[in-house]
């Protein structure tokens, strides 16, 4: 597609071509990405129009790229029942002709919230890990301080705090107690 | 518990279809010249309207008919689709699928604008410059920008 980006560079800096051809681009991005997310959720024009307490007819509308009168109140019901955020940004002309070459269904799904990677819980690192595992540590036996635990270097850190809690209840505590 | 580990599933926004480029082009007159580049120029179209009519050319090259939402209207007379735009005129460019390459080409076969809920040309022309274009495969050219 790398010819229509180029003539579209060239294009683009007339100023009444480049809003026609932004505007037009606009609607049918946003009406084909309601499309493309509605079908990532497998949902039907009927779904979605439940999901916003609305009409299907309504959706129908909107799902269409010659559909020009967007209002941002819309948008936020489609969003809020994609579970996903609305982003509504200026942009410059030099980035259209990447976003229209780049354009595809993929580029246009949107995972809901619950399955947002980017909000999952990540891995710890090693070194926070075993930070958490010492306090632990300390939450059983507060008037020990972590560093008078015997750590020494066999502990593995993804051995978890199911062990550390194992010895807390069990031999620890009376041992514990005769220490102090 | 403090320390979990996490099956991470493969988002669903990586898997992305491929999406196949189509061609286009344009019928040409008996002289071989584009007659969409001939009716974009006759009819003196603002740089405004020719935007709009290229961003849906160009959705239609990349992206394809069934993607992007009723970027097609029709079929309005037999194998006739049209293009809407809703410019300063109403253009209705009527254009076909193939005809010689079903899925992997589109052909613009002649201009019309809408005025007053009326075209200026039927898409019973557009057929006649497709049953043409049967006969002559070299009465159409790539498609030009306008």
């Amino acid at each position: 597609m790398s010819d229509i980006s180029d003539a579209l560079r060239c294009e683009l800096r007339d100023p009444e071509y480049s809003e026609g051809y932004a505007e037009s681009f606009l609607n049918s991005y946003i009406a084909t990405q309601i499309k493309v997310i509605r079908e990532q959720r497998e949902m039907k024009q009927s779904d979605l129009a439940k999901a916003m307490n609305t009409s299907q007819t309504v959706v129908s509308r909107i799902e269409n790229v010659n559909y020009s009168a967007w209002n941002i109140k819309t948008l936020k019901r489609v969003a809020r029942a994609f579970r996903v955020r609305l982003r509504v940004s200026f942009e410059t002309y030099g980035t259209l002709p990447d976003e229209v070459s780049k354009f595809d269904r993929g580029s246009l799904q949107r995972t809901e919230r619950e399955k947002d990677p980017g909000l999952l819980e990540r891995k710890k690192p090693r070194g926070q890990a075993l930070d958490e595992q010492r306090l632990a540590v300390n939450d059983l036996n507060p008037r020990r301080t972590a560093d008078e635990h015997d750590w020494g270097n066999t502990l593995p850190v993804d051995q978890g705090l199911s062990d550390l809690a194992q010895k807390g209840k069990g031999q620890n505590e009376p041992q514990s107690d005769r220490a102090f | 518990m403090l320390y979990e580990s996490i099956q991470y599933s493969r988002p669903e926004s990586l898997i992305c279809d491929i999406s196949m480029a189509w061609l286009l082009f344009d019928f040409t007159n008996e002289r071989g010249d584009s007659v969409l580049t001939q009716w974009v120029r006759a009819e003196k179209l603002s740089r405004r309207d020719v935007g709009q009519l290229n961003q849906k050319l160009d959705m239609l090259k990349t992206a394809g008919p069934d993607l992007p939402p009723k970027l097609l209207a029709g079929p309005v007379y037999k194998q006739i689709y049209k293009l809407k735009i809703y410019g300063e005129r109403m253009l209705r460019p009527f254009l076909c699928k193939g005809p010689f390459e079903m899925d992997a080409e589109y052909t613009l076969l002649l201009g019309a604008i809408e005025a007053n809920g009326e075209l200026d040309h039927e898409p019973q022309e557009a057929d006649k410059n497709r049953d043409i274009l049967l006969t002559n495969r070299k009465r159409r050219c790539d498609h030009e920008r306008y």
